[in-house]
Parts: structure tokens; sequence; C-alpha cells
């Protein structure tokens, strides 16, 4: 049997287990569900229609209730006018929420609202009484009906939104971000905890009299890999099937999803042979969290970095690093600032960083695997390399 | 001897603690061979050392007269003290899997592990998960996977370790089919009287050095001690001038241990003086008896090591 036969063995073993137990299959139900509706909801929302709201006027409204009528499409919001007798009753209605806002006209005009609410609103009925008080002005001034009417009819503010792909190409960076950032955390624990349970059980000194330690090692980061990435597809699906059917997702989230595949499979392999590694230093399982404490923090650093400042010099460097790189590269691509030549050798070093890793990492857990009784460190494990006859 | 399994010169260190020191042994085929000692004496980091789970600092490993090699190891079947298997996995998928390890197809696995469970008994709980079984069942099953590929070689691990006398007995059983199809099989233990009458070959090691090797039988009458066991509690001033002291007493009697130029037959008289003695014997030393007096330490201390087990 060859090391690429017994590497499989050791990955089917973890792909059938993992698909065996229930909760894998909750996960994937609750990704599926969660991200179906990301997708879906928004669409269903906007096709709502325009907002509307109710605005009670106390005092004569000739003027100024088709006023506050005309402005209402700028905000996006359809405005009826309900007039009523007496101040103190519309201010009941807007405490009730029968209506959204309540005008008291007259000479010292007032606007009810219930505080932190109808803020756009606010802003419409105060221009309206503002054009009124100086339509006013301009008739006790002595010009006309059509004078008035001409100083009103300028052409309203085009409002130009900038940076909105960007934003939007962000949003998608940083949504898939936290899916692959939870996702790569939750499989290393999950293979931290699998060499744990089998060096506590005396399971690996079974394997190792029969398997090397490069296959069983990297069996289980391929076996718990590919069990994760089946989790992810399922959370990815109804996007991709989106993006397929030409649905409206923001700009940049097909390039940024293919892109962040290869380093997110890349990182993985990565991070799951060193925790694979760390795992067998564990004397008893509830230690695994300690010696996983570099690497998460290694991870959590990178994520946080490459959400707030990828674009910095910091970015720049942490694009190369082999560690870091699988969480950088996927935002740098999204928000467009890296370079083909970044990619090439960012994936160039993350390949060499994962046969260094592999290497060491299966003598490592070689060596830590068999030795129980304590908590090992990992220079105790590495000065164990020299004094031995090769 | 070129047919069996040998270790020559096998010495290892961790960090500055000496594991094992210049260690010597051999299992040839058809015998129960025994690697015994107190607890932290090195057999475990020896049978490490035969499946190349570890790699000793120095000495050698042979197989039918050549260095033993991955491929041959691959061929030997080894259950570990304790567990060693899977506890969330059902008990016919695990063993399957096993043999495929060691180089069997699918099929073949499969038919090996059928075979062997309803061999052990245990053909009803193959889709059990092996965490859902009892103890004893649970053991059965580790010796499964020991044995589902059919090696010559089969190493186990302290076997017989909280095990109750049913368990003992079937194990045994086991262990001496393996024995008498001319297949190798070599056994650690520290509890030495439990393997006392199914080991034929022994190598004892204290402190990481082998301190007696043979035939037990030959180790028996070679040693010049004679014990003699009586079923009443003796108490010292029984014994008045017969050269002889109590070796141990127990609920079931004592046993005396005679000076060299001592009859058997005065000491009994001494006892018989004081108490009605219904069964005694003279008896050769047993395998505790043997190690205490080559290891020179008092049987406190090896109770000691056994009860930390």
């Amino acid at each position: 049997m060859n090391a690429f036969q017994a590497t499989w063995l050791v990955a089917g073993r973890e792909l059938r287990e993992s698909f065996r137990r229930k909760t894998t299959w909750i996960i994937i139900a609750v990704l599926l569900v969660g991200s179906t509706a990301a997708v879906v909801i928004p669409d269903l929302v906007g096709k709502d229609g325009p907002t509307s709201y109710d605005v009670a006027v106390v005092g004569d409204a000739t003027t100024f209730g088709p006023t506050l009528v005309a402005i209402g499409p700028a905000i996006g919001a359809e405005i009826s006018i309900t007039k009523i007798a007496d101040a103190a009753d519309a201010r009941a209605r807007v405490d009730h929420g029968d209506v959204a806002v309540a005008v008291l006209l007259g000479d010292d005009p007032t606007i009810i609202v219930r505080s932190g609410e109808h803020g756009q609103l606010v802003g419409a009925a105060s221009q309206a009484l503002a054009t009124q008080a100086l339509s006013q002005a301009l008739a006790s001034a002595g010009l006309s009906d059509a004078q008035i009417a001409k100083v009103f009819d300028i052409r309203p503010v085009r409002l130009e939104k900038v940076a909105t792909e960007t934003a939007s190409r962000r949003g998608a960076s940083f949504a898939l971000s936290l899916v692959l950032y939870l996702l790569s955390l939750t499989v290393m624990i999950q293979v931290a905890n699998g060499v744990a349970t089998e060096k506590s059980n005396r399971i690996s000194e079974v394997l190792l009299a029969v398997v090397r330690p490069g296959p069983l090692l990297f069996g289980k980061v391929v076996g718990v890999g590919l069990g994760g990435i089946a989790v992810l597809a399922a959370a990815l699906t109804p996007p991709v099937v989106k993006l397929a059917v030409g649905g409206n997702l923001p700009q940049g989230l097909g390039g940024a999803l293919a892109g962040s595949m290869i380093w997110f499979v890349l990182g993985l392999a990565l991070f799951l042979t060193l925790a694979g590694s760390l795992g067998a230093l564990v004397e008893r399982q509830e230690e695994v969290s300690s010696v996983m404490a570099p690497l998460t923090t290694i991870l959590v650093a990178a994520f946080i970095v490459a959400q707030s400042s990828a674009d910095s010099s910091l970015g720049t460097v942490l694009a190369y690093v082999p560690l870091t790189s699988p969480l950088m590269v996927p935002t740098r691509v999204a928000i467009g600032v890296s370079s083909p030549l970044e990619l090439v050798v960012s994936v160039v070093l993350l390949i060499l960083a994962i046969g260094l890793v592999v290497r060491v990492g299966s003598r490592i857990y070689g060596r830590a695997v068999v030795r129980t009784g304590r908590r090992l460190k990992l220079r105790d494990v590495l000065a164990s390399f020299d004094n031995r006859v090769a | 001897m070129d047919e069996g399994l040998r270790a020559r010169g096998v010495s290892q260190r961790f960090g500055s603690r000496v594991v094992l020191d210049d260690v010597d042994l051999d299992v040839p085929p058809g015998r129960v061979i025994g690697l015994l000692g107190p607890n932290g004496a090195g057999k475990t980091t020896l049978m490490r050392i035969l499946f190349g789970v570890l790699q000793p600092d120095a000495g050698t490993v042979e197989w039918k007269g050549r260095r033993a090699t991955d491929d041959d190891r691959r061929s030997w079947g080894y259950m570990p003290q304790e567990r060693g298997i899977y506890r969330d996995m059902r008990v016919h998928d695990q063993l399957t899997w096993i043999a495929r390890l060691h180089g069997l197809d699918k099929a073949a696995g499969a038919a090996h592990a059928t075979d062997l469970l309803e061999r052990l008994g245990l053909a009803d709980r193959a889709k059990d998960k092996v965490g859902d079984l009892s103890g004893g069942m649970a053991q059965r099953v580790q010796l499964a996977a020991a044995m589902v590929h059919e090696p010559d070689v089969l190493v186990l691990d302290e076997p017989f370790a909280g095990l109750d006398p049913v368990a003992v007995e079937f194990l045994s059983n086991v262990i001496v089919e393996h024995v008498r199809a001319g297949r190798l099989l070599l056994l650690s233990s520290h509890q030495l009287d439990l393997v006392e009458n199914l080991c034929e070959t022994i190598t004892l090691v204290h402190h990481g050095r082998v301190v007696l090797r043979g035939d037990v039988r030959a180790l028996k009458a070679a040693s010049p001690d004679r014990y003699l066991r009586v079923d009443v509690t003796v108490e010292p001033e029984w014994l008045g001038r017969v050269d002889a002291t109590i070796a141990s007493s127990d609920a079931s009697g004592s046993r005396l241990r005679l000076a060299s130029s001592t009859d058997a037959t005065a000491a009994l008289d001494a006892v018989r003086a004081h108490a009605t003695v219904t069964d005694f014997g003279v008896e050769a030393p047993s395998l505790s008896e043997l190690f205490l007096r080559v290891a020179g330490e008092s049987a406190e201390a090896l109770h000691d090591a056994e009860a930390t087990a």
C-alpha cells in the first residue's frame, strides 16, 4: 500500500464518519437556509414599493398640503394629509402612532413627531413649511402668483452616489471572509480534537504501527478539510445559483468567490496540518484550545487586518506571508488592490509552506503522538529530532 | 531462529530518562512469550519500537533473520494497553477499515471482520458503536482489531489488565489457539501471577534492563529456592528452629521459603504442631518470587508498582 492509498483510506474514514453524524447535517441545513434567506429576502423587501406616511395637519393646509405631498417622491414616500381640528388631538394621534407626524400651522409652526422617528419626513415637512413661508413673503413683497411659481420652478438637485461599487465589493468580501474564517476555525479545532482523541485513546499507536505519520496526519487533514468544504458548498450554493441565473448580486462577488477558493483550500491545508501537529502535543482533550491559541490568534489577527486595512502596506506585506495570505488575498482581490505578481508569488509561497509543514508536521506528529503522560512542549519534540540515530 | 521476531541491543532515552538499556528479545513461533516486569519497566516502549512507532536510539528489530521493514510490520497485529479503537465508530466498519489499512481489499476485510466477530461471540453487536459496548466486549473488539488481517505476529500490551476471570479465560484460549497454529505471540504483563500458567517463555525487564529470561519451567527448575505452601496462616514463632521464612500470607494460607538445608517435612511438622493442615505442597518459586529474587527488591515495591496500574 502506498502513501496515497493510505492517505485516502484515512481521509475516507473521516468523511464517512463525519457525514454519519447528525450535527453535520444540521449545520449544513442551517447554512443552506440562512444563505438562501440572505440572497432572497432583500429582493422580496425591495419590491415592496414606496413607503406611505399619514400626516396630520392643524390649520389652513391649502398651500402646505399640496407642497408636502409634492415633496413625497423625493424621499421615496407617498404622503397623505389628514386635517385635524385641534392640536391636542393631533399630538395624541402621533403619540398613538395613528399618524407619522403632525404639523401645526399658523404664526408659530410646529412639527410633532415621536422622538427619533421619521427623520426624512420631518425634513420634508420643514422644507414644505419653509417653502410656504417664503412664498407668502414673496407675495407680500408684490410678486404675482406666476412669478412666485417661477421662483420655485428650479430643477431638483440630483444626488450622485460615489464608491457604491467598492462598498458593495467590500460588503461581499466581508461576508465571504467571515464564512471562510469561521469555517477554518471550526475545522481546525475539529482536526486538533480528532488528533487529541486518537492520542488519548491510543488509536494513533495502532495506526502508526500500520501507516506512516505523514499519510495519517495528511489523511485527516484531507478528510476533515473536504468535509468542511462540503459544508461551505451548502452556504455558497444559493449565491452561486443566483449568480448563474443572472440575479442582482453585488458586482465583484463572483470573482472574489472564485479567487477566494484557491486561497481558502490552500490555507485550509496549511492551518489544518499545523492544527494536527499541535493537537498531538496535548495530553488531555481540554488542553486543545490552549495549544491551539497561537494558531487561532494568527487567524483572528489576519481576519481583522484583512477587513480593516487590506489596502495598507501591512496588508500588502501580509498578502505574501503564508499564514495570513489565505485571508488577506481574497479581500485584496475583492477591493481591487492586488497585482498579478502578488497573486502568483503568494500562491507559490503558500504551496511551499504547505510542503514544509507537512514534512515537519508529520515528524512532530509521529513523535508527539506516542509520548503520553504530560503535555509536551513543541521544543521538547523538536529537540528529540537531533539526538537519535537515523 | 530465522523464522522469528527479535530485538537486539535496543536502547531508548526520553530526555535524560533511560527507558530501555541494551535490551534483547526473542519471539519464536509456536510459543506464548511473556514480556514481564513492573509498570514503568519499559515494556510498552519496547513494543512500540518493535512496530516502528518509535525509532530507538540504538538497536535493531529483525524479522526472519533480517531487518524488519514497514511492509513486514503491516502484516503484524498490535493491541495496545486499553482502548486503541474509535469509540464512536461501528464495530464492523472499524474492523473492515483496519483490515484495509493492513492492505486487504474492502470485500476481504469485511468478510474477515464478520468471521472474527462470529468467533468472538460479537456477531449481534456488529452495527453498534464501540462506545455502547461493555468493557469486556470492547476489549474483544480491540482484540479483533489486532487480529482482523490474520497476522502471523500478534503483540498484546497488557491484555489482561482490568478483565474479569471469564474474559481472562476467553482471551487465554484465543492466545493458545493462535500459538498452536504455529504463529508468533508476545504479550506483556505486570501481573506476573496472572500469566504464570500461560507464558511458556519469559523476558523479565526491570528499570529498562533484562533481569531474567528463558523457558519458565527451566527457570523454575533451576532455582535453588523451594517453597512450602500450607492452607493455614502461619505465625513466625511457630517455626522455632526450622530455617524457613514466611514469604507471603493471604486468605488461602501461607508460603514458607525454605533454606536450602531445610527438610520440607520438618517445616510442615512445625506448622502442624500449631494448626491442622489439610492441603500443602512443596513448590518451585512463582514468577513473582523469581522476579523479586533477581530484582533484589522487597515485595512491597512490586505490590506498589502493581497498585498503580
